[in-house]
């Protein structure tokens, strides 16, 4: 074990831009020579697009490569009796998943990064929780998928875990439900899931029962994404309100987080704004030119995080749009970077030559988030 | 439970009933008649304007050309004596939306009857194409078309496309391998023959101290053109270049590039619309991963809309190229040295600073795996007759013997 990395006493929403900014990129710049020295396949890329090393970077210089490469190559920087558990994301349109590497560092950054953000918005308390999924989803624990990593890097936040669902059918337990808002009336519980999880499972599935749920202070944090809610017309607006006049759920936040970076997880606070924390940031940029877009422009969202040391995601090109909004000046007082999310790119016809029959796939195909 | 399609022109006959209606002659008066105004109503059409390979397909159907294309096949025919097959089925590409009008049109001037599938992906070119061919069908004039034509638009659906293959002398396929693939396993009647145009893979080949010594005239053209041929149908086209091979020493082919690109990325700049998003990240991925797998550079250049890869050793990785201004590069120290990369999947080449004769020569000089067609730069999408190795005339007719 080294010790603790510096980064993870910076104060998490306490950074001014500018500091901040240094900080990160020269702690990045660190890691993009240490993941050169660690993974052949991350320096071949970086010597083909004409890096040398040794290079100094400024926060939108730091290089980045697209996070879809982690489904179709191997990029691990340690070696491989190093890896402490590999982390899996949803395969979603294609069959190929992300694997992520993580070593004991890696993965204590991670668990110390998520516990300093979230204090931010639950305290230090631990709150009974009600997770919103079944208990199946935890499975295997040597190959999380994302939802389970999710769930168990969440779990540690509350105390007294109950599971809302049931493994048969995904159907609200509505006795395990009642017992836990009586059990823990009139104190503050925490609640966790996937967005789409919490509308079509929970919400969905209770809003028209004669006795539903209603909690006290209660808070519900849940990230995956608004694909499948916005066929349904629900955006982030409709789904707090909904949550809040039926159960009496006051504060809810979305969260932006990918397997490929886990822990540095940017939370939505109580204005709205998704947020970067000291140990990460977001640049958005224009795939056509990829510069550094001003705020308020659209573009491809870059994730950069200090934390991956076993892998080289530090700095990942998104296929998610999304535009950031401010900086050191949201309203609910966190420094750094405030930015919106909108969804993933069009994915492309399948063309080229493979026309129809590839195209069934694509039309027909269910789309996770 | 039948098979379903949507009809794209009203009152089109039934696919069973298409065997009732005899074939035409050979360029009959009604074929020739319709074609040249389909021509006409192109060129009158505002969205021919907006999109080149539209005007390109007009001027291949006016009067002028359909002559040429005529005399051409007469010389090849010769005194064989060809009658068309009867029902020609057209499974159309998605990604080159004039090219159902071309398979059709050659089919419908040799006589037969015949069905075409649109791919289902929406596009405006198909739709301005369907338009025109709906408004001339319903006008009396082309009944005799008309009554021999259908042009059906269905999502994959392999009841459909057996309907539609049982009824078939020829079936085409222009697609994918998979496309292919799934197409060949639906049968068709004993007697039908099928052609099938699978994947194919394009390259340009430019000597790369002619291209130094030629004038800035010479330059501005060939880049020209090679813009057409790489950009029309965003770089999707089978015969679109998506490697360049620059025919000379290291430094010469570097100079070369150094030269090329350049020029290239001027025209980019005032020519090209933005590509989607994704199909950048989809550059990037196919670089990056390249990187990975084997000896590249990566040249930086103005924008995305060209994103080149420099290759150590050349070799095709055509399974790594996605399109849209992906450009895979390396030098060969001699036309020879071509030789050893070809696959048969390498369609067509086109070429600039050598000759006809040079290439002619080649090709005859050893044996060769792959090249349907060696064409000037500039000429890479026009449309032949010939394609892929096949004389169209030969698959849409059959010879009769008569001792």
């Amino acid at each position: 074990m080294t010790t603790q990395d510096p980064f993870l006493d910076w104060p998490v929403y306490g950074l001014e831009h500018a500091v901040k900014s240094e900080r990160l990129a020269a702690e990045l710049t660190r890691l993009t020579w240490k993941h050169a020295e660690g993974c052949a396949p991350y320096a071949r890329i970086l010597r083909a697009r004409g890096y040398r090393r040794d290079q100094r970077f400024a926060l939108e210089q730091v290089p980045f490569i697209p996070v879809r490469l982690f489904k179709e190559h191997e990029l691990i920087s340690v070696p491989p009796d190093q890896v402490y558990k590999v982390l899996t994301s949803s395969g979603t349109t294609s069959q190929s998943v992300s694997r992520i590497a993580l070593d004991r560092d890696t993965s204590a950054a991670q668990t110390r990064a998520l516990v300093l953000i979230l204090q931010s918005f639950i305290g230090k308390t631990r709150r009974p929780m009600l997770i919103i999924d079944h208990p199946g989803v935890i499975g295997n624990r040597a190959s999380f998928s994302a939802r389970g990593a999710g769930i168990v890097g969440l779990s540690s936040f509350g105390r007294d875990h109950v599971y809302a669902l049931k493994d048969e059918d995904m159907a609200p337990d509505v006795d395990a439900i009642r017992a836990f808002v009586e059990r823990h009336h009139g104190k503050p519980v925490l609640l966790f899931g996937f967005t789409f999880m919490v509308w079509k499972y929970f919400y969905q599935a209770l809003k028209d029962r004669p006795d539903v749920p209603a909690f006290g202070e209660a808070i519900l944090i849940h990230s995956g994404g608004w694909k499948k809610l916005a066929e349904e017309a629900v955006d982030n607006t409709r789904f707090k309100e909904a949550l809040r006049a039926r159960f009496n759920i006051g504060a809810i936040h979305d969260f932006y987080g990918m397997v490929e970076q886990v822990g540095s997880i940017f939370m939505e606070c109580e204005h709205g704004a998704l947020h970067a924390p000291a140990f990460a940031d977001v640049l958005v940029r224009d795939a056509r030119d990829w510069s550094a877009l001003p705020a308020g422009k659209t573009g491809l969202i870059q994730v950069l995080s200090v934390l991956p040391s076993s892998y080289p995601g530090h700095s990942l090109l998104t296929e998610d749009l999304g535009e950031w909004t401010g900086q050191d000046d949201c309203p609910c007082g966190r420094l750094g970077r405030t930015f919106r999310v909108f969804g993933r790119v069009a994915q492309a016809e399948l063309r080229g030559c493979s026309d129809t029959h590839a195209g069934m796939v694509a039309e027909s195909g269910a789309v996770g988030a | 439970m039948t098979a379903r399609y949507e009809s794209l022109l009203s009152a089109a006959p039934l696919p069973e009933d298409l065997a009732a209606i005899p074939p035409m002659p050979a360029f009959a008066e009604a074929a020739t008649g319709f074609v040249e105004a389909f021509s006409t109503h192109l060129f009158r059409m505002p969205a021919a304007r907006r999109y080149p390979e539209l005007t390109a397909l007009a001027f291949w159907m006016r009067k002028s050309n359909l002559a040429r294309v005529r005399t051409e096949m007469r010389a090849r025919a010769a005194d064989s004596l060809l009658v068309p097959r009867g029902t020609v089925l057209h499974i159309a590409p998605s990604n080159v939306d004039t090219m159902f009008v071309y398979s059709w049109l050659i089919s419908l001037l040799t006589g037969n009857r015949n069905i075409v599938r649109l791919s289902s992906r929406p596009s405006a070119q198909a739709d301005e194409l369907v338009g025109a061919v709906a408004t001339l069908l319903a006008d009396p004039a082309h009944a005799d078309i008309a009554r021999r034509t259908l042009l059906v638009r269905y999502a994959p659906d392999d009841l459909v496309t057996e309907r539609l293959s049982a009824v078939c002398d020829v079936r085409v396929v222009w697609g994918g391998d998979s496309v292919v693939r799934q197409i060949r396993r639906l049968a068709l009647p004993p007697t039908a023959i099928e052609v099938a145009f699978p994947n194919k893979y394009s390259l340009a080949l430019v000597h790369a101290r002619r291209w130094q010594e030629a004038d800035e005239e010479r330059k501005a053209a060939w880049v020209e053109a090679f813009y057409n041929d790489a950009y029309w149908f965003d770089q999707m086209a089978c015969s679109s270049p998506r490697q360049v091979l620059w025919i000379g020493t290291p430094d010469q082919a570097g100079d070369a590039a150094a030269d090329f690109w350049p020029r290239l990325e001027r025209v980019l700049a005032s020519h090209q619309a933005r590509f989607a998003d994704v199909d950048y990240v989809n550059k990037r991925v196919a670089q990056d991963g390249m990187a990975i797998e084997t000896a590249v550079r990566i040249p930086a250049s103005r924008s995305n809309d060209l994103a080149r890869v420099w290759l150590d050793v050349p070799a095709l990785h055509d399974e790594r190229h996605c399109g849209a201004g992906l450009f895979f590069e390396s030098a060969l120290p001699d036309l020879e040295a071509l030789r050893p990369l070809l696959a048969r999947r390498v369609q067509t080449i086109s070429y600039a600073g050598l000759t006809k004769d040079e290439l002619s020569a080649f090709v005859a000089a050893g044996p060769i795996t792959g090249i349907d067609r060696i064409v000037p730069f500039g000429r890479a999408l026009e449309f032949s007759t010939v394609w892929d190795g096949f004389d169209l005339l030969r698959v849409f007719t059959r010879e009769v013997t008569v001792a």
